[in-house]
């Protein structure tokens, strides 16, 4: 299963979303209704399914579900 | 061992200063997890409520008071453990959720800071999510008299009664392991607060 896959079931259930409704130009916030503690619960949920720490510094950067893909593919990439 | 000292000290000084009369301790579990949820009336609630206690109290700070390496020390070995403010700060809710899932006891204030003019304020969300993620009880407390011994932006603390009661623990288990919702958060929070209130209000000794 693709990153993007194993992206889409989390969100789904993570946010209560339909997994048709994750594409990867979604915003977590603005499409996907991740309010501020929503995003810390899909993020553990990421770091947990990934294996990964995501700091908090990079949080920033992970606006869309295009950009959560990108910087998981990097990390899993960079440590496996 | 610390922790232990400034306890056995915090109480005398509280027996005689503020006269302190926790009513309803047998309502903490004795053992495991739980989230004791006051209303925040001053500054010294939190050493006040480790006062009142039996079991050992975790707290967060705010990051700015440990800044100081003395402080620093002293804090963390009275089981504080810094928060970032005005943001989220997701290390320090990890650590809450830790704590709790190791058995240990956190008060967490609902209304998210000291109030101004020591009555209740609105609420924000971070106490029930942090109990639902640990999946632990919460002990609404209600704290009275602490505004009048500090309040906001006093410095020295002046001797006034102080009586904390605590409620019976509330159990969400029900919420548990349901994807993230805020409907459900406002709920327990509701909850939470309205147990303050009553406890707060009653006139129950």
């Amino acid at each position: 299963m693709s990153v993007f896959e194993k992206m889409k079931r989390i969100i789904a259930e993570e946010l209560d979303v339909k997994e048709t409704e994750v594409l990867p130009e979604s915003s977590f916030t603005d499409d996907l209704g991740a309010d501020s503690l929503g995003y810390i619960v899909l993020l553990q949920a990421l770091e947990e399914e990934f294996n990964i720490q995501i700091p908090d510094t990079d949080t920033a950067k992970l606006k869309t579900v295009g950009d959560a893909v990108k910087y998981i593919k990097d990390r899993v990439n960079n440590e496996g | 061992m610390f922790y232990s000292i400034i306890h056995i000290i915090l109480k005398i000084t509280a027996a005689i200063y503020i006269r302190l009369q926790p009513i309803g301790i047998e309502n903490i579990p004795k053992e495991g997890g739980v989230i004791l949820a006051p209303n925040h009336p001053s500054d010294l609630d939190s050493f006040i409520l480790g006062t009142a206690i039996r079991r050992q109290l975790h707290t967060m700070g705010k990051e700015e008071l440990f800044r100081r390496r003395f402080a620093e020390f002293a804090f963390r070995k009275l089981n504080a453990f810094p928060v970032k403010r005005d943001q989220i700060d997701r290390e320090a809710i990890r650590t809450a959720i830790d704590i709790l899932k190791n058995g240990h006891v956190i008060d967490m204030y609902p209304e998210g800071t000291v109030s101004i003019d020591g009555s209740l304020q609105e609420p924000k969300l971070g106490t029930a999510f942090i109990a639902l993620q640990s999946k632990v009880p919460v002990v609404p407390v209600a704290i009275i008299g602490t505004f009048n011994v500090m309040s906001k932006g006093q410095r020295f603390p002046r001797p006034h009664k102080v009586i904390i009661k605590f409620g019976k623990s509330l159990y969400f288990d029900e919420y548990y392991d349901k994807p993230y919702n805020k409907e459900i958060l406002k709920i327990v929070t509701g909850k939470i607060m309205s147990e303050i209130k009553i406890l707060l209000n009653s006139d129950k000794l």
